[in-house]
């Protein structure tokens, strides 16, 4: 979905919520950074988020600033915009990933596995946040995920693949069996379908 | 004291000065441009294999007897591009793939070079570099091509920088990786060519990779970065060219000295900093 592997067969369709790259925003999975050398600032890293609109020569003009500025008053990071980036925690990371992923105010937004790397408190409190921009911002979410239990409190539909698929439905009609050891999930409020 | 100031002034009267801190200053700062991006990619190593494949390319040029320049940029670029390809389709690692092409480039060098005959002069200042044999021609040609890389640099500034700090994100959001780091690959091998001059082979990897490591001491931002690494990298060229013409010293050995020097001191600073 996010073009990084060349399909295979098939087409997605993504029900026309999505009808350009830069409709989604996407939180990778090595989002905390062991680099803590590299040298940039947080608004430096989100103002990236922006580049997907621009044409050559992407310059960043003071409307991009607003917007960066914005995101990361939503996140309440704002007060971390001069830092570098491999100065913060780890749930600091996560934010700053995060607000380079939603500053261009995308329709979908797909998370892999955004959580994996945090501790339980700050991991609440990452859920808690990205159901308020489900709720807030009418933006869809996909998080892919093997932290089944966290999911199962704020999700509303869940795909679980193990090599197949396992699962597709609503979250509240699926119950956990324990040999599901490894699964992905089809989150919040997600209108998005992929079709072989 | 007075007396070296003298000799510095004297220095900077000479034409052939002129020429070596103007060529010197335009070739600094491509490579610090540069060096920040394939620092932080960690290929920094790529400009001393280009410098090795730049030597077989000189040997092959002077035992042709054509110019060094025209001979040696597209087939740098080729070797830069094949150790890209090494790196992405074969599966090998950066640095091995570096080793691989450098160690080959040597070897094929030597081998050309005794079949002319052994090293002469010629091949030999290609070696270490001679900023102060620069001819007015090289100038003109060195001051074309940085100025084409420092302008593309500026132009993809934004791409480069997204390329660099997350590559997977930035293709996500339709940036062309692919062709970025080609990009980067071929403004280095024709910096590397031009640097040849300067330093030398031997040592042009320094121009790339120490003003960048300097810097990372005490910047935070990207930008602030590249800025300090631009002033060290212009503040090496010119405070070794004009020590190497006062004490009479080597000009490549001398820039790298300095640089060395000016990296000592910002590490200093750092800790002075943090403590």
């Amino acid at each position: 979905m996010l073009g990084l592997i060349p399909l295979e067969k098939g087409t997605i369709n993504q029900f026309g919520i999505v009808d350009k790259r830069q409709d989604i925003g996407y939180l990778p999975q090595v989002a905390v950074t062991g680099n803590t050398l590299f040298p940039a600032e947080v608004h430096e890293v989100v103002a990236v988020g922006l580049l997907g609109t621009k044409r050559f020569p992407k310059r960043l003009n003071k409307e991009d600033d607003k917007k960066v500025n914005s995101i990361l008053k939503k996140l309440a990071i704002y007060h971390l915009k001069h830092n570098k980036i491999g100065d913060l925690s780890g749930g600091q990371q996560q934010r700053v990933l995060l607000a380079r992923a939603m500053v261009s105010d995308p329709k979908l937004l797909i998370l892999d596995e955004p959580t994996s790397a945090l501790d339980p408190k700050v991991r609440s409190e990452f859920f808690a946040l990205i159901k308020s921009i489900n709720e807030n911002n009418d933006t869809s979410i996909i998080l892919v995920s093997h932290d089944l239990g966290s999911i199962m409190k704020c999700s509303k539909k869940i795909m679980l693949l193990d090599r197949e698929l396992i699962y597709y439905g609503p979250t509240d009609k699926f119950s956990i069996d324990d040999s599901f050891k490894e699964f992905d999930h089809f989150g919040i409020n997600s209108e998005v379908h992929i079709h072989d | 004291m007075i007396e070296i100031f003298d000799l510095a002034k004297e220095a900077l009267s000479y034409s052939f000065m002129q020429r070596a801190i103007i060529v010197g200053t335009l070739i600094a700062l491509s490579s610090a441009l540069l060096g920040i991006f394939l620092v932080l990619k960690k290929y920094s190593m790529i400009g001393d294999g280009l410098a090795h494949v730049s030597f077989a390319t000189v040997a092959i040029a002077v035992f042709l007897g054509a110019s060094p320049l025209l001979i040696s940029i597209p087939i740098v670029t080729i070797g830069s591009i094949f150790i890209m390809q090494l790196n992405e389709k074969a599966g090998i690692h950066g640095d091995a793939a570096i080793g691989l092409v450098s160690s080959f480039s040597v070897a094929l060098g030597v081998m050309i070079a005794s079949v002319a005959g052994g090293f002469n002069i010629d091949l030999f200042s290609y070696l270490f570099g001679s900023i102060l044999a620069i001819k007015e021609s090289d100038m003109y040609f060195s001051f074309i091509l940085a100025f084409v890389v420092i302008a593309l640099i500026v132009f993809f500034y934004n791409d480069l920088f997204a390329v660099t700090h997350d590559e997977e994100f930035a293709s996500v959001i339709g940036i062309k990786t692919k062709m970025m780091n080609y990009l980067i690959a071929t403004l280095t091998s024709i910096t590397i060519v031009l640097g040849i001059r300067v330093v030398g082979t031997l040592l042009i990897s320094s121009m790339i990779i120490f003003p960048t490591v300097t810097a990372l001491q005490v910047s935070r931002s990207f930008k602030s970065t590249i800025i300090i690494s631009s002033l060290i990298a212009i503040f090496s060229v010119t405070t070794g060219v004009v020590t190497s013409y006062i004490f009479n010293f080597p000009s490549g050995a001398s820039i790298v000295m300095v640089n060395a020097i000016m990296f000592l001191i910002f590490l200093g600073v750092k800790k002075l900093i943090r403590a």
